[in-house]
């Protein structure tokens, strides 16, 4: 169904993934796209691109609704605090129903099935646990599945761990910690299961739930394919940037280090939120304050956040039978290569160190 | 260092976006004289309102053309696409203009520009705030004071990430500009080398990244007598964000950003660091430099430190 004269919209074509749909969608396939942004700021990658742009606050029905006109599918990318990423996709579904897209694909999470080990598969409940984060994509579910009973064609897709070029949390950030030298928890904290899924086999998955007709009102997980530990991907990556494996021992310092940083990245989190502005205006000024904050800040960046030991010592699996059978799903991104493809990336954008300018 | 002009001085900003109203705007309203006889000039009836109560303008409107002739000067700060038709009108009836840079998107609005000031005897100044930054200055003191040699090689490399509250999306995409990061940081770095060089290289090479929309990252690379040179830069990754001057007797190295110190290091040998003690001492402060310097040259009290030529 997708080669349509409509074009596509993508919401949150300023982030990560929606901006890899974006380059996917015009660039490979010669879809006429429409990206809509939250500020004109984050439209730097797609706009160089022939792409239409719009700025639409999601949160706005009214400006949902225009950013909807003649578009013949959706693919829901954008979030943000529970507010938004629940009212946007309400909005989204509404805006939808009304235009009679042919489908809305909406970007969910493996976050959904809760704080859970095991396989789980797509018929698994859906377990909010009070992080708003993962509850507010819970309600955006079901809503996909109330609008789906009012029969508007929605594929949700529930992604893993998603790394690759402009990964903020996974490849970039994981990329500079290991560069400078910062520390992860030891080995026996890193053996949970890291459900990998390289960028691009999430975008195929996702032009595939916007292509098949059996993709409508139905849920997938989308995963890579291969169940690696959270303690091989990062030694992995670290090798793939050309640092030396990690040091897997010790791991008590590091778990001390953790706890006594905790209360102190939830300050600063909490101040900065509060008085930003002020705290930009001293720094501007001041050496001495630019030297602490930097030394604070660097300090939270290097170390383990209590929420990362959790997540590095869960035993979880998404198999992805369901997408396979279906959508005709197939990883084609071993972690191996995606690993290739984010290093040579990260090294031609400067994120493993750029020569130290002298003065 | 804002002093009371002898004369209230009717200055009209054009454009009231994210650079009127946290540079330019609130430098004028700070200025006795000049605060009092303030006008604010928006395509859109909303943000012109907003400016007008914020600033406390005494005149506001829709259309520049209804305010040419109530103006000592003009501040035009519209998107960059607008800039050429807005400061022409302005200068065509004499009144000296400020106008964001980069002073228009074509060579030849630019020069048409030029040739307009020059016939008119106006001012026509852009606004390359680099001139007023500490490093910057002390690198041209050096570059000119011939103590660096014959010059061999400049760089400029600067990459951040893209964070500017845009209030209209022009820049990007399919039916936009066409011009990103070039337009943007490039017209600071390039302005940088030819203000330090005191003439403007050859363009010997060009790269960008635009598939069809605007590009997010370009090299430049030029040269001139006895020199090459690159201006490389970047919205999507990182570069140092710093710049180097090399002479045969010596180069000076510093950073974009870097406020109190170059770095001289003499050919074959010893470097140091030399401390700057600048009358600007934040960004926040380049603002008062850059209005004070243009209300100056409005009064005639001199030429403005970033006329659009030489």
């Amino acid at each position: 169904m997708l080669p349509s004269d409509q074009p596509i919209l993508v919401t949150g074509a300023g982030g990560f993934i929606g901006g890899r749909v974006v380059e996917v969608l015009h660039g490979l396939r010669g879809t006429s796209v429409r990206a809509s942004v939250r500020r004109w700021s984050s439209a730097v990658r797609v706009g160089r691109l022939p792409v239409e742009i719009v700025l639409c606050d999601m949160t706005d029905p009214r400006q949902v609704r225009s950013a909807m006109e003649g578009i013949g599918a959706v693919v829901h990318c954008a979030y943000g605090d529970p507010h938004a990423t629940v009212e946007g996709t309400r909005a989204v579904l509404q805006a939808a129903l009304e235009a009679r897209v042919d489908r809305v694909v909406h970007l969910s999470t493996m976050e959904v099935y809760g704080e859970v080990e095991g396989d789980l598969l797509e018929d698994a409940p859906l377990r909010s646990t009070g992080w708003p984060y993962r509850d507010s994509k819970i309600e955006a579910e079901l809503l996909c599945r109330r609008y789906v009973d009012r029969g508007l064609p929605v594929s949700i897709l529930r992604p893993t761990i998603v790394y690759g070029p402009f990964s903020r949390d996974w490849t970039v950030g994981f990329a500079e910690r290991l560069v400078a030298g910062g520390t992860f928890p030891g080995r026996a904290d890193c053996q949970g299961t890291c459900n990998l899924l390289y960028v691009d086999d999430l975008v195929a998955a996702i032009v595939l739930a916007l292509d098949r007709n059996e993709a409508a009102g139905d849920a997938f997980n989308v995963n890579g394919e291969e169940r690696l530990t959270w303690w091989q991907y990062l030694n992995d990556l670290s090798r793939a940037i050309g640092l030396p494996s990690l040091n897997g021992g010790h791991p008590l310092a590091r778990r001390v280090r953790a706890a006594a940083l905790a209360p102190v990245r939830a300050t600063a989190r909490r101040v900065l939120a509060r008085y930003r502005e002020p705290i930009m205006a001293v720094y501007q000024r001041s050496p001495v304050a630019q030297r602490l904050m930097r030394s604070v800040e660097g300090a939270i960046r290097r170390t383990p956040s209590p929420a990362e030991y959790r997540l590095f010592r869960r035993n979880v699996f998404l198999p992805v039978d369901k997408a396979r059978g279906l959508l005709g799903y197939r990883s084609q991104f071993p972690v191996s290569r995606g690993l290739a493809l984010s290093a040579s990336w990260l090294r031609h954008h400067g994120f493993l160190g750029v020569p130290e300018p002298q003065w | 260092m804002t002093h009371a002009p002898p004369v209230p001085l009717r200055i009209a900003v054009v454009g009231c976006g994210a650079i009127a109203r946290s540079f330019h705007l609130p430098a004028l309203a700070s200025i006795r004289g000049v605060a009092d006889h303030l006008t604010v000039v928006d395509r859109d009836p909303g943000r012109v309102a907003a400016a007008e109560r914020e600033f406390r303008a005494s005149r506001a409107a829709t259309d520049h053309r209804d305010v040419i002739h109530e103006a000592d000067g003009a501040i035009v700060a519209v998107p960059q696409e607008f800039h050429a038709e807005v400061a022409m009108d302005f200068l065509r009836a004499g009144v000296p203009v400020l106008c964001e840079k980069p002073l228009a998107t074509t060579l030849e609005h630019a020069s048409a520009l030029v040739a307009a000031a020059d016939a008119g005897g106006t001012v026509l100044a852009v606004n390359n705030t680099r001139r007023f930054y500490p490093a910057v200055r002390a690198a041209r003191e050096w570059i000119q004071s011939g103590r660096l040699g014959p010059i061999r090689r400049v760089e400029i490399h600067e990459g951040a990430s893209f964070n500017w509250p845009l209030a209209g999306g022009s820049t990007f995409g399919r039916g936009g500009t066409g011009k990103g990061v070039l337009q943007d940081v490039g017209a600071h770095a390039l302005d940088m080398v030819c203000w330090w060089l005191g003439e403007r290289p050859r363009i010997t090479r060009y790269l960008d990244d635009a598939m069809g929309g605007s590009e997010a990252v370009a090299r430049v690379e030029f040269a001139g007598d006895g020199y090459a040179g690159v201006v490389h830069l970047s919205w999507l990754s990182r570069l140092p964000n710093a710049f180097r001057v090399e002479g045969q007797q010596g180069t000076v190295e510093g950073g974009i950003l870097a406020w109190d110190a170059i770095r001289l290091t003499a050919a074959g040998g010893r470097s140091r660091r030399l401390r700057l003690r600048p009358e600007v001492r934040s960004f926040p402060q380049v603002k008062d430099h850059v209005i004070a310097n243009f209300l100056g040259a409005v009064r005639g009290e001199g030429g403005s430190a970033s006329p659009c030529r030489g």
